[in-house]
């Protein structure tokens, strides 16, 4: 896993052992923000891990849970083995710091469940019904492993099944899809744009929905046992994942015939849709961002009613732009760029929300965005386009869904303070905060009356949105304003206030359409009726007298953004029709509606169980071979873990047991290790043998983390350690090649360091940001054949330059100095350290070197009859470093000495002056003892994401020192030559770039 | 914000800094101005007018903004409100050379769309060549091209149909000129207005009688009017010729030896296409002549032979424009400055 690594590594430069000083371990902090007294609660099925906070919601979870295990044992007519594991955290802020995975948890990531010790993950931050749903999904993947992998480890880490199956099989006895869901599935379908099955191996929203289209497809066919039966047959071909024998097995067709019936099933669903309705198009002129596959959404209005601010997509990551509302020209992007202010802007507008708001009276424009593990408020002046303030909501997470009062003094949002979440307002002038609704019901999207006096919301009722509206004088009086078994949301008044627009779900299809609600009449209007869906609209400045609105249109897979007039609607519902006179709706219950027993409540027992082992390899340019493996333990929450590690550089084997706590923000952990370890390779000319000069260390160390920022954290290490080595005790001055005997040494080590990393990824890499480790480790002599201390400082620095949005600059300077009396050796070369140069060519106690790189994409796919290579990414290089020692001495690899072999350079020059290390020559104009090297290379990922990689390098021209003759006092006598850069260097490697 | 590469080892000093951050001021006047130039530029003028209309709040006596504004109601087709916002523009602008300009500039054009949305013939339309050569922007200043609207020249409320009728035309053997020119108009107008153009093919006929007679013969076009339910009637006439035009003149070619440019004195074959067109819009229920004009282009074409129908559609569509500008607004190009401070 992730943590363990990164500690490993963390020790490891701690405690300056690291013999090829290939940089630090980087990656954003995960951190533990908050602290959690964890209690179990224990239902039939399951075993509850809850903290205080939760106990009010843990009656609903039981009862979702259990509700969820007699839906699902029903449908797959099977019953688990054991007890499951729920844990639940009352926020998604609070569920992403939880340590059961130690992969960052974005926001878009709902819950999980994991095959190893069959944990559920949950925050309950959701509506009752969508929780039901979340409980139901992820329980559905614990029968899927229990099914699947039969409590075997070994078929959970050897299967791959297609995420279609998993995530769709989850999806659909899950019931968690919406009216947005099917929008996405409809329009694919009617554009014409679903990939096939086998293009959805991988996790995508996409596979999840095509995926729950395909059960819903096998029940409608084949009935409940046909799905039955597919799980069946598919667990007979899981390590082989063969799906076609799955398939033919279960109903008897082969998977193309079984494909063509399946899309017959959606285009016979949809297609009549497509007949009746209308593109968005048909109602007015695109105002958003014009570029394909460029979304723009969230539409809010400047109080002139002639721009619009949006979210849009029109780099790689989400902007805050400003259009004119006249024709969509972008006037300003508020955003541009990178940040580290915050991470990214908050966007919930596929889920109903409306995400900005631009003040009536000024040109604010509010938008939340995330901010370590809380959703500040973020004003940007949409004039100047400078972000003018951040606001921090203390107490109130997941906020979301802004709107400026009338006098632009005060701002309402949706928040969950204690697990409930409400409408609030803040005082933006205070800072103060008051809650507006007041209620258990979940509410949203807030929009002030003209008067600000009230205000308009959405409030959950079972699965519907339902437009309310609150007395801002007292919280008691609401009145619903819309009914019936529909979704109406993003409620907005008109200019004028007598109306009230938003969008809605109401009729058979379920698509989202604009409506408008008259006020004083209580006459309802629906003005668009598309085949994909219209969302938050907002009245802009009229046209020549006529009223026009702005939406969010959803179509060929795109949001953009429309401006329509609003002429004549395409239905008038008087108000009996609108749905008064409909159907009640009520809150949601589960089906099973539980008690708790107070005496099945009880504190938190930890106990250990294995985690997901990891293992990696590597291949070095002159074919060593890198391997690292690790066992990990873990207690159920994942906070305290237990590794054991085994890594090895060509016959040399390293072991590593460690301890880490993770439960609070400082993290603490112990290591004992043992390494071995070569630092200079001599390798014979004549005879192919390899004279490695080894160390090896063991000993234990302490190590401390505390992250100051999602960026930034400081380290710290005591330890102790005991290290044999090859020491360089002097150089046989006829040949110039170094004397080494074996020492033993101890040492007390004090370390500590400061890492950053803000860097951004692409699945290719990085390719935006800078990541930065200086550290500095002390070790008091504590006895042994040489004195002396050691001390070591460390740096790495790497910087990401976007170019264009496949490509980037790369740059990397790295070194480190052993500056104590008593020396440790590093060595440089080969890789992408030095390319051109063998692998731990150079070797001395002070080692730099940098690295320059073009990245840029080559190859998007390379299909060969057995499968396809994905992304081959080129990259031109320069590489320039060096290694030499304290005394000024430099081992020279290619001296040629009589022996045959590299060695220390010795002699003299023709004045009689030692030849001491110098990196450049200034009277040729070129390298000296320093070494460079250009070229060009490829690469790409390969057997399970190693990153295979070839170059061809060419050496920088360089002089070395030669040996001309013996002098009167017997010294060899060096003169300085022009080297032999030996034409094109070819290499092959397997080690990620930096 | 980490837009730009740069590339330090004050890794320590950066930590600290990164994460500090440091918000900007409120936005003022300048920023508005700034801001409404950026966006007029952009062509949002109803913005920009709303941004100045707020600047004036603060500022009510800012010649510049005032200036600003003024082009605002210009370009939005609100000349009358641009006008006394110029004069005090002006007054308070202590001589400054652009805002007069501006000032003299839309006091032609005033006067000019006040001339064509009145006169019933033409010449009395501005182009850009009447309008007095543009000074040079100073400091501060911004000359922004803009497009005026010019009303439409009929005021056509409540007539919604037109009936494209025949069209007298000289006898030619290059194509049947009548016809073309019908056939060409009709598709312009349901293209580029919101007229109901009546699809009456072959076009109806009109007498053969003298310009005056005809335009003269209200029975005639009222009948049409009725009996096609046509609320406006277009007609005209239409001449097109084509003559030898060659003769000797100067051409400049390459040398192909010494590549410098040479000026030869040569014969060049070519042909003159002229087009003259006289267009009357009658009253489909009076039969009352509202508006008549009268267009004549002509065109140069190497060689001796050319596609007479390729000659006559390039020389009517250089002559649309005016046509429609009849029935529809449109706009003319002009240059005006605006201040961004």
């Amino acid at each position: 896993m992730k943590i363990s690594s990164r500690c490993a590594a963390a020790l490891l430069l701690a405690l300056g052992l690291a013999l090829a000083p290939a940089g630090a371990q980087f990656g954003q902090n995960k951190i533990a923000y908050d602290r959690f007294d964890w209690k179990t609660y224990t239902s039939p099925h399951f075993d509850v891990y809850y903290y205080d906070a939760e106990a009010g919601l843990l009656q609903d979870v039981v009862s979702d849970a259990e509700s969820a295990y007699l839906k699902i044992s029903k449908d797959l007519d099977h019953e688990l083995k054991s007890r499951i594991p729920l844990v639940i955290y009352k926020t998604h802020a609070e569920f992403e710091q939880t340590n059961i995975t130690m992969e960052e948890l974005p926001e878009w990531v709902g819950a999980f469940a994991e095959p190893i010790q069959n944990r559920m993950v949950v925050p309950i931050d959701e509506p009752p019904d969508r929780l039901y749903a979340v409980i139901a999904h992820e329980l559905t993947h614990i029968f899927q492993y229990s099914l699947f992998f039969e409590g075997y480890l070994g078929r959970a880490l050897r299967s791959n099944p297609p995420a279609w199956v998993m995530e769709g099989m989850a999806s659909y006895l899950g019931q968690d899809e919406d009216n947005f869901d099917r929008m996405v599935i409809r329009d694919a379908v009617v554009n014409n744009t679903l990939p096939p099955l086998q293009d959805l191996a991988y996790p995508s929203f996409l596979a999840y929905r095509y995926g729950h289209a395909v059960f819903d497809f096998v029940e409608k066919e084949f009935g409940k046992e046909g799905l039955r039966s597919f799980i069946y047959e598919y667990r007979k071909v899981l390590l082989t994942n063969n799906i076609e024998k799955a398939v033919k097995e279960a109903f008897g067709l082969d998977l193309p015939e079984f494909n063509r019936r399946f899309n017959r099933y959606l285009r016979k669903k949809y297609f009549p849709v497509l007949l009746e309705k209308k593109a968005p198009e048909d109602y007015g002129k695109e105002v958003g961002v014009k570029k394909e596959g460029v979304f723009t959404f969230s539409p809010t209005l400047s109080p002139s009613g002639e721009l619009v601010a949006a979210l849009a997509t029109p780099k790689m990551d989400l902007d805050l732009i400003v259009l004119s509302a006249e024709d969509g020209s972008v006037i300003r992007n508020l955003t541009k760029g990178w940040t580290n202010r915050y991470q990214y802007l908050v966007a919930e507008a596929f889920s109903g929300r409306r995400d900005l708001s631009w003040s009536p009276a000024s040109d604010q424009i509010a938008v939340f965005a995330r901010r370590e593990n809380a959703r500040p408020l973020l004003l940007f002046d949409g004039l100047t386009g400078r972000l003018t303030r951040m606001i921090r909501l203390p107490g109130i997470s997941q906020c979301k869904s802004p709107a400026f009062s009338p006098d632009g003094k005060r701002v309402a949002f949706e928040g969950n303070k204690d697990g409930i979440v409400d409408l609030f307002e803040l005082e933006i002038a205070t800072g103060a905060i008051r809650n507006l609704t007041q209620d258990d019901y979940f509410d949203a999207n807030p929009w002030y009356a003209a008067d600000g006096k009230s205000l308009v919301y959405n409030r959950r009722i079972g699965e519907y949105w339902k437009v309310f509206a609150v007395d801002l004088g007292d919280a008691s009086r609401k009145t619903q304003l819309t009914f019936g078994p529909s979704s109406d949301i993003e409620p907005a008044y008109s200019r004028d206030g007598k109306t009230l627009f938003y969008a809605s779900d109401r009729g058979p299809s379920g698509i989202f359409n604009i409506f408008a609600l008259d006020v004083s009449s209580g006459e309802t209007r629906q003005y668009t009726d598309v085949v994909g869906g219209c969302f938050s609209p907002v009245e802009m400045a009229e046209r020549n007298g006529e009223p026009y609105l702005v939406f969010t249109a959803f179509f060929e897979g795109t949001f953009r953004l429309f401006r329509m007039p609003l002429k004549q609607p395409e239905a008038r519902l008087a108000p009996a029709a609108a749905g008064e006179a409909g159907p009640e709706i009520h809150p949601f219950e589960p089906p099973l509606a539980l008690t708790l027993d107070a005496g099945k409540a009880g504190p938190y027992k930890r106990h250990w169980d294995v985690e997901a082992p990891y293992v990696a390899v590597g291949v070095t340019d002159n074919g060593t071979i890198l391997s690292n493996a690790a066992v990990q333990f873990s207690d159920l929450l994942g906070d305290r873990r237990f590794s054991i590690v085994a890594s090895s550089v060509a016959s040399y084997s390293n072991t590593e047991v460690m301890y880490m706590n993770l439960r609070h923000r400082l993290r603490w952990g112990a290591a004992l290790y043992d390494y071995r370890d070569y630092f200079a390779q001599v390798v014979s000319s004549g005879m192919s043998t390899r004279e490695d000069q080894v160390q090896r260390t063991t000993g234990a160390s302490f190590v401390v983390q505390y992250p100051m920022s999602r960026y930034y954290r400081v380290e710290g290490s005591v330890g102790f350690v005991e290290r044999t080595q090859d020491f360089l005790v002097g150089v046989d001055p006829s040949t110039g090649a170094p004397v080494l005997d074996t020492v033993k040494d101890r040492f007390a080590l004090f370390g500590t360091s400061l890492t950053g990393d803000t860097t951004r990824y692409q699945e290719w890499g990085p390719f935006q940001g800078k990541r930065f480790d200086v550290g500095v480790t002390y070790g008091a002599d504590a006895g042994g054949t040489i004195k002396g201390n050691l001390v070591e400082y460390s740096l790495d620095f790497r910087a990401y330059k976007q170019l264009t949005r496949r490509s980037l600059l790369a740059w990397r300077i790295a070194g480190v100095d052993s500056a104590g009396g008593r020396p440790t050796y590093y060595a440089l070369g080969g890789i992408n350290q030095l390319r051109g140069f063998d692998f731990r060519d150079f070797f001395g106690t002070r080692v730099a070197w940098s690295n320059l790189e073009l990245r840029f994409p080559l190859v998007d796919q390379l299909r060969f009859p057995f499968g396809a290579i994905r992304s081959i990414r080129g990259f031109l290089f320069m590489d320039a470093g060096a290694a030499w020692f304290k005394d000024g001495s430099f081992y020279d690899p290619d001296l040629p000495v009589f022996a045959g072999v590299g060695g220390i350079r010795t002699g003299v020059d023709t004045g009689g002056k030692p030849v001491n290390f110098k990196f450049w020559d200034s009277a040729n104009s070129r390298l000296q003892d320093g070494r460079g090297s250009y070229g060009w290379g490829f690469q790409f990922l390969f057997i399970g994401g190693l990153q295979f990689n070839w170059a061809w390098a060419q050496r920088m021209p360089y002089t070395r020192y030669e040996p001309d003759s013996i002098d009167a006092q017997g010294r060899m006598v060096l003169v300085p030559r022009k080297a032999d850069t030996g034409g094109t260097h070819t290499e092959f490697y397997i080690v990620f770039d930096f | 914000m980490r837009r730009r590469f740069r590339p330090t080892f004050l890794l320590v000093v950066l930590a600290a800094t990164v994460s500090a951050g440091a918000f900007a001021a409120e936005a003022d006047v300048g920023d508005i101005l700034r801001f409404a130039a950026e966006v007029a530029q952009k062509g949002d003028w109803r913005e920009a007018r709303y941004r100045w209309e707020q600047a004036a709040k603060i500022e009510p006596d800012n010649p510049h903004i005032l200036n600003n504004l003024a082009v605002a109601h210009e370009v939005l087709g609100d000349g009358e409100k641009a006008r006394p916002l110029y004069e005090r523009a002006v007054a308070l602008g202590g001589g400054d050379p652009r805002i007069e300009d501006n000032a003299a500039r839309a006091a032609f054009f005033r006067r000019a769309a006040n001339g064509a949305k009145t006169d019933k013939d033409s010449g009395a339309r501005p182009s850009a060549g009447d309008t007095p050569p543009p000074r040079r922007s100073r400091r501060g200043g911004i000359r922004v091209p803009v497009k005026l609207p010019l009303p439409a020249r009929l005021d056509l409320s409540g007539e919604k149909s037109l009936l494209v009728a025949g069209f007298l035309s000289n006898e030619s053997d290059l194509l049947d000129t009548g016809r073309e020119i019908v056939r060409f108009l009709r598709t312009e107008f349901h293209k580029h207005t919101a007229l109901k153009v009546r699809d009456v093919t072959p076009p109806p006929a009109v007498p053969e009688q003298t310009v005056e007679d005809l335009i003269a013969n209200a029975e005639f076009w009222k009948h049409l009017g009725r009996e096609h339910e046509a609320d406006l009637v277009l007609s005209g006439v239409v001449r097109y010729g084509r003559r030898d035009a060659s003769g000797f003149g100067d051409v400049d070619t390459v040398s192909p030896v010494t590549g410098q440019k040479v000026r030869q004195t040569q014969f060049i074959e070519q042909e003159q296409f002229t087009f003259e067109i006289q267009v009357f819009f009658f009253d489909g229920a009076t039969g009352s002549l509202l508006f008549r004009d009268r267009f004549q282009r002509s065109a140069l074409y190497r060689g001796l032979a050319n596609d007479p129908i390729t000659a006559f559609y390039e020389l009517s569509e250089t002559i649309a424009g005016d046509v429609l500008a009849v029935v529809s607004p449109r706009s003319r190009d002009d240059v005006r400055v605006i201040f961004k401070s």
